[in-house]
């Protein structure tokens, strides 16, 4: 209250503006300055409404590709798995960890897939586990079913570009990626890729 | 019913809104200031709209009215009253009513507080622009992301409560709260720096009426802002407080803004210069507060805090767009008739120093920005996708950080127009040898690393300057020495001192490690003991926690756990903190213990210092309030006078040598005879350190 | 305190705290075991999936694959390039949390640099270029000081 009384005299109504010490005529350093601060911002609001880090252009471009190597030494310590003693079959690559629910969902698909590949006798599961100490896994499988090979191998999941699990990718009989399957998969989509071929 | 209800009274805000915006810029186009009365009515009904909404929410919550779609995506019936009350701001639409809540709040208060004043042009121009902004908000609030939509739910259903990690910390119930408070309260001086430009009257008139407001935004913003790092710290469990996360990085550019117009804002009181700079500073953090929430609510980068992508972000981008323009057209038109004409003296001078500080926290601010848009830029460019993260900010923010720190050490002990090598040698020496021994300290203590060292000398050197000053105020006016704006600032720079060091520590000497153990096993990491005891769980409707009990050093037990939030099938840690004065310890479960199994794997985080951090925040709050107290001698001094030779605040230090007389005779001419705004503004300071000049020397 | 006295205190503090810097620069507390190592690495490199979080921030389960796979290539002898240059082959420029320092991304080196170096020579012209300027108060001044005076003696009764 005292201090806008006191302001009155100065800043009060009927006073004129602030007298100007440098005429406004040109282009004076604020004038400048706004103009460059101007075009900034637009630029940054254009950058903002078209520019969109979309997290969906990471899709795996694997996919077509060549599949990457996936060997490692067996969960179960009853030997050694490589991608390549499999060629000219079709292979499933699952990315899972027992401590992952979406995984634990999707395991009686895979067990389904195993029975069903069995049959037809082209379809090899390989499955990499994503930090797990082996014997969880071990109990995991004894509990759940299904008797693929289990490889631990962090190098793998690097080399497939493995962002979340649960994640599979199928590698046809040539060695091509031909499905990347984020999330829980179904038994039902790997059948149709492979039957539709 | 609820719906219907909160409807209306958002469609009563925009109305009220509208109607008070366009009848206040008709009063003010064409001259009938008396018409300005008319805007305090809808400036009531603004108020009551947005307490009815939010509280028609808030009722909705509790009576679990999940006809209403909101509460349908964040209500449960399991929820505690506390996060159910919470849950409001959880997500978008309910921030939205928080934010109109918060903004009608400092409208009203605006009305209010200068009722005295209702037939000003300035003062009409500001709640106009205040109305254009409430117009905004309920507009949104009206359009593209309505509270209060309808849905159809079939019974008995429970609802998914809130977002896991919005309801398993207290500290939900007020971050957001206190980053709203802060945020929209830049509002007010936003609108006087508009109302200011628009009729030309850039006296200091409209700083000093706005000044607190802006004062107590920051602190609300300060407090915001680290209650957000320390929900971070005991909520995600990645044991760190600040990620350099866009959200995060949308909340600091504001601060930095902020910070840096409160410290110059000091340089136009005293001096009369810098006006159109203090403007547009003022006018940069409203705009930033705009474009943090176009970030944080867009998905336009990617952030781990995208708690609510929704509708509205193209809306806040053109708002972004409006506000920015209009600045920036008005400081263009106005700016350069505006400008004054005073001169800074000295290189040593507290206002060279002020200049200083708003260039380096200028370059903070641009080297946050352009980190936090540059991976877009990038993908436009070259389509490159890069990620711009912590060892990009660190590496940037240390430096300016440290420059800060010493700044900070000088700058409060400058006289203003000239400081002369004796004076410094004298005020500086006992906080450099604080400093010096700070440094020994951390280098007896195990501390290593140029930069931690670095910052504990330099932060021992700020703490030094600023507790002399408070010393020295408090000697002479007892417990008056630490209220006003210059000692409660001398608090703030304390907690900012144990911030940067506890900061500098935490980051610095942190050790992180995975163990595996089973029951009963033990593991050793940096020389303390962790011994699981047992697993254990606990389960009610709301979600299933799973804990193992750890014992550190055969003493205190700690459940670091992993918690499922049913409703929404989320499992999140749940990390356990032991927090010390010197160090704390952080336990998380690395994964989800194994049902049956009796083996874990168990991250063990040691951090020294964090609980500085939040001291550091604590009493910069406590700082900021003292600051808001009216300091020594705010009123009974000459508006003029006092800034004469003769009035005695000009320059009452001893051992200083007097700047030219001629220049003070002057110095209430470039100030257009402000002169009062020196007695509780800058005044003090130097009268605070007379004793020590003439003590010493 | 005499004049003398303070000027060799300023000498011994400003002594004391440079031989203090360089004791913490030099003095780092020895190599860098594997497991700072492992720890430093970590926080080098950006979560894929995790939105700008660093591999050693993250709970994702990604983030725990590349931490392993840190720790496994630290143990088998990897050097620091070939651990980087493995990660960006799997997953590109965006796992490094630090931009790299060539090409387009550079300017995000300099930019904040130039405009540093712009703003501080701005500042410091706009200090020491009112230094030379004539300051003779003219008697325009002095009678709108005097006005000042008048009127605020007036505006307080």
């Amino acid at each position: 209250m005292a201090e806008s009384m006191i302001e009155q005299p100065v800043d009060g109504p009927g006073e004129e503006p602030a007298p100007a010490p440098t005429p406004a005529s040109g282009m004076g350093p604020a004038r400048i300055t706004s103009i460059v601060v101007g075009v900034v911002v637009a630029g940054l609001i254009v950058l903002f409404a078209f520019g969109r880090d979309d997290p969906e252009a990471d899709a795996s471009d694997l996919l077509g590709a060549r599949a990457a190597p996936v060997q490692g030494e067996l969960l179960d310590a009853s030997g050694a798995f490589d991608i390549d003693d499999h060629r000219g079959s079709w292979v499933l690559v699952n990315f899972f960890a027992t401590w992952c629910p979406p995984c634990v969902a999707e395991h009686p698909e895979l067990v389904e897939l195993e029975r069903w590949g069995a049959d037809r006798g082209d379809l090899q599961l390989v499955s990499v586990v994503f930090n797990d100490p082996p014997d969880a896994v071990a109990r995991f499988f004894d509990e759940r079913g299904g008797g693929w090979p289990v490889i631990d191998n962090p190098t793998v999941a690097v080399d497939w570009r493995v962002a979340q699990i649960p994640e599979s990718f199928l590698v046809s009989p040539s060695g091509q990626v031909v499905l990347h399957v984020e999330g829980q998969l179904a038994a039902s989509e790997i059948k149709r890729v492979m039957e539709g071929e | 019913m609820n719906a219907i209800i909160g409807f209306g009274f958002v469609t009563l805000g925009l109305a009220a809104s509208v109607l008070g915006a366009a009848g206040g810029t008709y009063a003010l186009l064409t001259g009938r200031l008396y018409l300005l009365r008319t805007v305090r009515q809808w400036v009531w009904l603004i108020l009551l709209a947005a307490v009815g909404a939010f509280t028609v929410m808030e009722v909705a919550l509790f009576q679990r009215d999940y006809e209403i779609a909101f509460v349908s995506q964040v209500g449960s019936d399991s929820t505690p009253p506390l996060f159910n009350f919470a849950a409001l701001w959880s997500a978008l639409e309910g921030s939205l009513l928080l934010w109109t809540l918060v903004l009608s709040g400092y409208l009203a208060a605006m009305m209010v507080k200068f009722r005295h004043r209702r037939n000003d042009e300035l003062l009409g121009w500001a709640l106009v622009v205040m109305l254009v902004i409430t117009t905004f908000f309920f507009a949104l609030m009206v359009g593209p992301a309505n509270p209060f939509v309808t849905t159809e739910v079939e019974p008995g259903f429970t609802g998914p409560g809130p977002n896991p990690l919005l309801q398993n910390h207290i500290l939900v119930a007020f971050h957001p709260p206190m980053l709203y408070l802060g945020y929209v309260g830049f509002s007010v001086p936003f609108a006087f720096a508009v109302a200011a430009l628009i009729t030309g009257r850039l006296g200091e008139g409209w700083l000093v009426e706005t000044r607190r407001w802006t004062v107590a935004a920051w602190g609300f913003l300060t407090a915001g802002i680290i209650l957000g790092a320390w929900w971070s710290y005991e909520v995600l469990g990645w044991g760190g407080y600040w990620a350099w996360d866009p959200v995060e990085n949308a909340s600091i550019l504001p601060w930095l803004t902020g910070t840096a117009y409160i410290h110059s804002v000091m340089v136009q009181e005293r001096r009369g210069m810098l006006r159109v700079w203090n403007l547009s500073l003022v006018c940069a953090t409203f705009c930033l507060t705009i474009l943090g929430t176009f970030l944080t609510r867009s998905g336009v980068v990617e952030s781990v805090h995208a708690f609510s992508d929704g509708p509205v972000g193209p809306w806040l981008l053109t708002f972004f767009g409006l506000s920015a323009g209009a600045t920036v057209l008005l400081i263009g038109w106005r700016g350069d008739q505006l400008r004054s004409t005073g001169l800074i003296d000295a290189p040593a001078s507290r206002e060279a120093s002020f200049l200083a500080n708003n260039l380096l926290f200028g370059a903070m601010a641009f080297v946050i920005l352009l980190g936090t848009v540059f991976p877009l830029l990038a993908e436009a460019w070259d389509g490159s996708r890069l990620t711009i993260g912590s060892p990009y900010f660190d590496s940037m923010a240390r430096p300016i950080g440290l420059a800060l720190l010493f700044l900070m050490a000088i700058a409060p002990v400058l006289p203003w127009r000239k400081a002369s090598t004796e004076v410094l040698s004298v005020r500086l020496f006992w906080p450099a040898v604080i400093g010096v021994v700070s440094m020994a300290l951390a280098l007896l203590l195990g501390g290593r690393g140029i930069y931690p060292v670095i910052t504990f000398g330099l932060g021992g050197f700020a703490a030094g300057a600023a507790a002399r000053q408070v010393v020295l105020a408090t000697r002479r006016q007892g417990w008056r020495g630490l209220v006003g704006r210059t000692n409660g600032g001398m608090i703030v720079h304390l907690g900012v001192v144990a911030l940067a060091v506890g900061l500098a520590a935490s980051e610095s000497y942190k050790s992180d490690r995975t163990v595996q153990l089973a029951v009963g096993e033990t593991a050793t990491v940096e020389g303390h003991e962790f011994r699981y005891l047992e697993p254990g769980a606990d389960i009610n409707d709301r979600r299933l926690r799973t804990f193992a009990l750890i014992e550190i050093d055969g003493d205190d037990v700690y459940a670091p756990a992993t918690t499922n939030y049913r409703q929404v099938g989320m499992i999140v840690p749940t990390p356990s903190v032991r927090t010390g004065f010197t160090e704390d310890v952080y336990l998380v479960l690395d994964e989800v213990p194994e049902p049956g199994s009796d083996r874990i794997r168990l991250r063990v985080i040691i951090r020294p210092m964090v609980a500085w951090i939040w001291g550091g925040g604590f009493l910069m709050a406590v700082g900021t309030v003292l600051a808001l107290f009216p300091g020594r001698r705010r009123r009974g001094t000459e508006p003029v006078s006092a800034a004469l030779p003769d009035g005695g605040s000009t320059s009452s230090e001893p051992a200083e040598p007097e700047a030219t007389p001629d220049l003070d005779r002057l110095e209430p001419v470039p100030a257009g005879g402000r002169a009062p705004l020196e007695d509780w503004a800058g005044a003090a300071d130097d009268d605070v350190s007379a004793p020590v000049g003439g003590g010493d020397g | 305190m005499p004049a003398r006295v303070r000027v060799l205190g300023w000498v011994a503090v400003i002594a004391a705290s440079l031989s203090l810097s360089v004791v913490a620069a030099f003095d780092d507390g020895g190599a860098e075991t594997d497991a700072e190592r492992i720890e430093r690495l970590s926080d080098s490199f950006a979560c894929p999936e995790c939105r700008g979080q660093s591999v050693a921030e993250s709970n994702a389960a990604v983030a725990a694959t590349i931490r392993q796979f840190i720790a496994d290539s630290v143990t088998d002898g990897a050097t620091d390039t070939e651990i980087r240059d493995q990660l960006v082959a799997s997953y590109e420029a965006r796992v490094l949390l630090n931009p790299p320092a060539d090409g387009f991304a550079s300017l995000i080196w300099v930019l904040p640099v130039v405009l540093v170096v712009l703003g501080a020579v701005g500042v410091g012209a706009a200090i020491t270029g009112n230094r030379g300027r004539d300051r003779q108060v003219s008697d325009e001044d002095i009678e709108l000081l005097a006005r000042a005076r008048s009127r605020s003696g007036g505006d307080h009764s």
